[in-house]
């Protein structure tokens, strides 16, 4: 069922984002109906205070408002766009607090309740949809050691580079580099496996 | 953009994660850029890696936004409509049509109704008797803005040359969620632009609305043909594409305003790959 879904839900945001690129608010409703949880959800992981990812959230979607007609849909999903422009936000947000976050704020997320699968109220086709792949990562991320699985929170969460994320947990700077790289390996091996295509 | 010329550089795969996750450093993150110009394999890990940033975004627990933040970011796109009118969505309205082709700029066909067509192919050759013969005793439907009913010397031949092609192929097409009981099949050939499509479980629209097929190359939608179907929820119908089938991957179905739309509209109420047969 899943890749059928996939090319479904793939085709149905497509023609959303040109709905809204021709100026349909509804499409935008819709779409925010559909990922207003995940972008919310993905801004407050990284700048851990609701009034600013709410703001975030607003942010995110004003731009696709505006540059709806800039997506490519050959070039990726575009939940993938989507949720890119909200990290990246986020990341924004984080480094104009301060130089670079501290690390108390980014290693909490070790704990397992992090990846709990709480019920997410499915109430339509798209979130149980949206839930399917978020349960699909969620447990590829437990199945990582946990110091890849920190190393790559730190690099997607924290934006740091590898050289920060060395100076952080005061690890060797190819100790870093490997843990990210053999962990980035082995989430593609799992998602593979519950048949979650990376390509 | 072969991998040939630059054979004897090194790839950057141990690095594509990295960059994936944007955490290189500005210099490195710059090499990469420059090697993935010319590098299938490695812009293949580039797609991999983005996917499963793409997963990661997805990772964090879910928390439920507030009620009221969906009304805020509708009012500011309201607020921030008002004051970009008339110049910019008004008049953008009318370039809906930019991505499709310039050979796909023609207005989209109206469908002609195939009364009591049926559903497979063995039962096409005894509708197709029946037709030839004027044995016939369907009672003639109405077509979208007049249309006749009546299949024409040269659509049954359609049908005939489909039925005859050795590459003649039935794609299906599902529901989506706006329409779970809905599906359709799509009679043709790849190399032609003629096909029939074959709908069932769809809703009849009210007065001023049309069904309109359409065909997507790479996302990119071109409208064909446009129709309703009967109180049953079943239309038989010829279509036709701007170019042979096999330049598209997807076919799609939208409820749009009658006459149809140069772009899509309304929900895709069906959807599905348009294989290879």
């Amino acid at each position: 069922m899943g890749s059928e879904r996939l090319a479904n839900q793939e085709i149905e945001d497509t023609f959303l984002v040109q709905r809204v690129a021709n100026g349909d608010s509804s499409a935008l409703e819709k779409l925010y109906d559909r990922y207003g949880q995940a972008v919310y959800s993905l801004a407050l992981r990284i700048v851990r205070e609701p009034g600013t990812a709410e703001d975030l959230t607003q942010e995110v979607f004003v731009r696709l408002w505006r540059y709806a007609g800039t997506y490519d849909s050959t070039r990726g999903r575009f939940s993938g766009w989507l949720l890119g422009i909200t990290r990246n936000l986020a990341l924004n947000e984080v480094r104009r607090w301060q130089s670079r976050p501290q690390k108390a704020d980014l290693v909490t997320d070790d704990d397992e309740r992090a990846y709990e699968l709480v019920d997410e109220s499915a109430d339509s086709a798209e979130a149980a949809w949206l839930n399917i792949r978020r349960e699909a990562i969620v447990q590829a991320m437990r199945q990582l050691p946990a110091p890849q699985r920190r190393a790559i929170e730190l690099a997607f969460f924290g934006g740091l580079t590898h050289l920060e994320i060395a100076n952080l947990l005061g690890d060797p700077l190819g100790t870093i580099k490997s843990r990210i790289r053999i962990g980035m390996q082995r989430l593609k091996q799992l998602l593979l496996a519950q048949g979650i295509e990376a390509d | 953009m072969a991998d040939t010329s630059h054979q004897t550089e090194k790839h950057v795969e141990d690095q594509i994660d990295a960059y994936a996750l944007g955490i290189l450093e500005d210099e490195a993150a710059a090499e990469v850029e420059r090697h993935l110009e010319h590098c299938n394999q490695c812009q293949r890990a580039l797609r991999q890696a983005r996917e499963v940033t793409s997963m990661l975004s997805l990772a964090p627990k879910q928390v439920a936004p507030p009620l009221h933040l969906k009304q805020r970011i509708l009012s500011r796109i309201a607020q921030e409509e008002g004051q970009r009118r008339p110049e910019t969505r008004t008049s953008a309205a009318p370039e809906r049509r930019t991505h499709a082709e310039p050979d796909e700029s023609t207005p989209p066909d109206i469908a002609i109704q195939l009364p009591d067509a049926p559903s497979t192919r063995r039962g096409w050759k005894r509708w197709v008797d029946r037709m030839v013969s004027g044995r016939s005793t369907a009672p003639a439907a109405v077509g979208p803005q007049g249309t006749s009913p009546t299949p024409t010397g040269e659509h049954l031949e359609t049908i005939l040359r489909l039925l005859h092609s050795p590459h003649a192929a039935m794609w299906e097409l599902a529901g989506t969620p706006e329409a779970p009981r809905a599906h359709a099949r799509l009679l043709g050939s790849p190399e032609e632009r003629t096909a029939i499509l074959l709908v069932q479980g769809l809703e009849p629209l009210p007065p001023g609305r049309d069904y309109q097929l359409w065909f997507l190359r790479e996302g990119k939608p071109v409208g064909s043909a446009i129709f309703d179907v009967r109180q049953n929820g079943q239309g038989q119908l010829m279509v036709r594409a701007p170019r042979q089938l096999a330049h598209y991957d997807l076919a799609a179905i939208t409820p749009e305003p009658a006459g149809g739309s140069p772009g899509p509209t309304g929900p895709i109420v069906i959807a599905g790959e348009l294989k290879a047969a």
